[in-house]
């Protein structure tokens, strides 16, 4: 209880509230940015975090992640221009409704789904963290090997158009892990000679590089357009109110959706908002108007994208594995605040843990307060020209990392991996498998030499436990599920190549 | 492209794979330096085998190779030339900030962007002193770090 009341101290602190509100506003001004992501903002803010207190740093990352994810909303409502790629489902129903003079009704909808979808999230997120976390203290190296090994087949699975594209992807980050002084004995390995890199491949700075130099390279060949709605779009409490009310189903629904996939390792947000548009439009009355102007399509896209925020932070918080790139990246935060992500996390870092949740819940009450009253002017504002965010996310992304930790090999690192991250994304190769790689590798390889160290060490070290096996066996389940899913897609399109032909 | 980077995993899964029979052996470790990385790249190697052989197969069946002629450097380098000068300026920002220091090399760097992005060039100069003097603030005062003044003028 005493860390609940710490933390309830540290929120209402004089900065802390006022630090939150400013996370929260910039992350919905980032998310209605076109081109500018919620990856992009934390990735760019860690480096700023590394001067100021975990508490602060968290508050100020958490309430920029919530924002952005509903940020993305207001563009693809009133501009058909999402501003973050999960928000291009809510854009199908919401700029057609805002075509045909319900603007006000759509953001409405979008602001009160998003808060719902948060906060019902974070029920989930406290629910289970708590449990989860006792749980894991039983977890010996074989079971965290086991569990690594399922978030990596989830990732390279679900994440990657094609399987054998995603084991690439993963093998890629895997071997760059490897790269550096090894974990258990103090032996160079892959370094050529070069000592910058007997430090290995740092993870903030590569993934960094592959997420936001990668994005801002992209961004170059990315047409500007908008087709903003002239007519007014400004909404109150009251209509939220009454919006949530109507439609209470599809949001509890969508969140739902939305906080189980991310609970899943490397599955994000863009997949929330996908599934539950299609489940809430499989069980609509009116199905038809799908895609026409339905509020129920803006409600699903936007509780289910919101509801990923608590999910993944699951089991980031709790086992250290990371459930979307967000997650990724405040995991690398976590670490440069050496904090260890797991059970010693909520036994050491009680304080932490409750910010986080407190955070969380009073992030989502805020975007409902700024959403309402700022979303007119957040969709004008949000459009500032590419010309002037490539330089400014660039140079942030390269310099970041190397101006915190004072090393020229920093900015080596950020570039070489933007352009590396640039070419796979371009070639459909997942960056994100490529980046949960050089994250879990380390910690993969020391359970791994960790497990063969037991006595009478072997394949049963793995497959006699029983929450080994039931990751192992889940692992396996996962790659033949996405090697099925992959053959009926091609199977299903060779179908159709001939009739089309 | 995806041939290219497959054939390029590859090489770093054939090369992981006989650099690392060279790492000791220690009896405590029955695992060793050497049996994760070599894992690692039997499983990408023959996954990269997999998506060149599928790659051109389905290039095969499709016919693509008989359909598009040769790609032209010349057309390829005029439809990516932003890119192209973009990525050159890229490489020679660190490079600028061991040379000239920290903030000329950012304003340089903010400048010549916005020209290969066709911003007017006054237009340019005013954001990019914009830019630099915010990128300083943030890093020297709210950071407090030291930034490099570069070799020339240290």
């Amino acid at each position: 209880m005493t860390d609940l009341y710490e933390a309830l101290a540290i929120i209402a602190s004089p900065a802390g509230l006022p630090l939150l509100t400013v996370g929260v506003f910039a992350g919905i001004l980032v998310g209605a940015a076109p081109g500018l992501t919620s990856t992009i903002a934390i990735g760019l803010l860690i480096p700023f975090t590394f001067t100021v207190s975990k508490y602060a740093a968290f508050s100020l990352l958490l309430g920029i992640y919530c924002g952005s994810m509903y940020g993305g909303a207001i563009p693809a409502v009133v501009m058909n221009l999402p501003g973050t790629p999960t928000a291009a489902v809510t854009a199908i129903d919401g700029y057609a409704m805002a075509r045909a003079g319900r603007g006000a009704q759509a953001l409405s909808i979008s602001v009160i789904a998003s808060v719902l979808g948060g906060l019902i999230s974070c029920i989930f997120l406290i629910g289970l963290s708590l449990p989860l976390a006792s749980l894991a203290i039983a977890f010996a190296a074989p079971e965290y090997f086991a569990l690594c090994l399922f978030a990596l087949a989830v990732v390279f699975s679900m994440a990657s158009s094609s399987i054998l594209k995603g084991i690439v992807a993963t093998g890629f980050g895997l071997l760059i892990s490897t790269v550096g002084i090894d974990p258990v004995s103090p032996y160079p390995r892959f370094t050529f000679g070069i000592p910058e890199l007997m430090i290995g491949i740092p993870e903030v700075a590569a993934t960094i590089g592959l997420f936001c130099v990668a994005e801002a390279l992209r961004l170059i060949s990315e047409p500007g357009r908008s087709d903003m709605i002239k007519d007014s779009v400004r909404s109150t409490l009251a209509d939220a109110i009454a919006d949530a009310k109507r439609f209470w189903r599809t949001i509890l629904h969508s969140s739902l959706i939305g906080t189980v996939i991310g609970i899943l390792p490397g599955t994000g947000a863009m997949m929330a908002s996908l599934i539950a548009y299609g489940e809430a439009k499989r069980w609509s009355r009116s199905p038809e108007t799908f895609g026409k102007g339905n509020p129920e399509g803006v409600a699903a896209s936007e509780a289910a994208n919101n509801a990923v925020t608590g999910g993944a932070l699951v089991p980031m918080l709790t086992l250290g594995i990371p459930g979307d790139v967000n997650t990724l990246m405040l995991l690398g935060a976590m670490l440069i605040h050496g904090l260890i992500p797991g059970p010693a996390l909520f036994r050491d870092e009680g304080t932490l843990v409750y910010v986080i949740f407190l955070t969380m819940i009073l992030a989502n009450i805020l975007i409902l307060i700024l959403g309402l009253k700022f979303a007119p002017w957040i969709a004008r504002a949000g459009q500032v020209n590419k010309r002037y965010t490539i330089p400014v996310i660039l140079i942030l992304a390269i310099t970041g990392p190397a101006i915190s930790e004072g090393h020229i090999y920093y900015f080596w690192i950020s570039i070489v991996f933007g352009v590396i991250g640039y070419v796979m994304d371009r070639a459909g190769f997942s960056v994100m498998a490529a980046a949960m790689g050089i994250v879990l590798g380390p910690i993969i390889e020391r359970n791994l030499r960790a497990s063969l160290m037991l006595p009478d060490a072997g394949l049963w070290t793995f497959m006699g436990r029983p929450v080994c096996a039931l990751f192992l066996a889940l692992s396996v389940l996962v790659v033949v599920l996405g090697l099925w899913r992959e053959l009926s897609q091609r199977r299903a399109k060779a179908s159709t190549q001939p009739a089309a032909g | 492209m995806t041939v290219f980077l497959a054939a390029i995993a590859l090489a770093m899964s054939v090369g992981a794979f006989v650099l690392a029979a060279d790492f000791p052996h220690l009896s405590a470790d029955p695992g060793g330096l050497a049996l994760f990385p070599r894992i690692v790249a039997a499983v990408t190697g023959v996954a990269s085998v997999l998506v060149i052989a599928q790659t051109l197969w389905a290039r095969h069946a499709a016919g693509v190779a008989t359909a598009h002629g040769p790609i032209r450097p010349a057309a390829w380098v005029r439809e990516h030339k932003d890119q192209i000068l973009l990525f050159g300026l890229v490489f020679l920002l660190p490079i600028g900030i061991e040379t000239i220091g920290f903030n000329a090399a950012v304003f340089i760097f903010t400048y010549l962007t916005m020209l290969v992005l066709r911003t007017k060039a006054f237009t340019a100069i005013v954001a990019s002193v914009a830019i630099t003097a915010a990128i300083y603030i943030a890093y020297a005062v709210l950071l407090q770090a030291v930034l490099p003044a570069g070799s020339l003028f240290s």
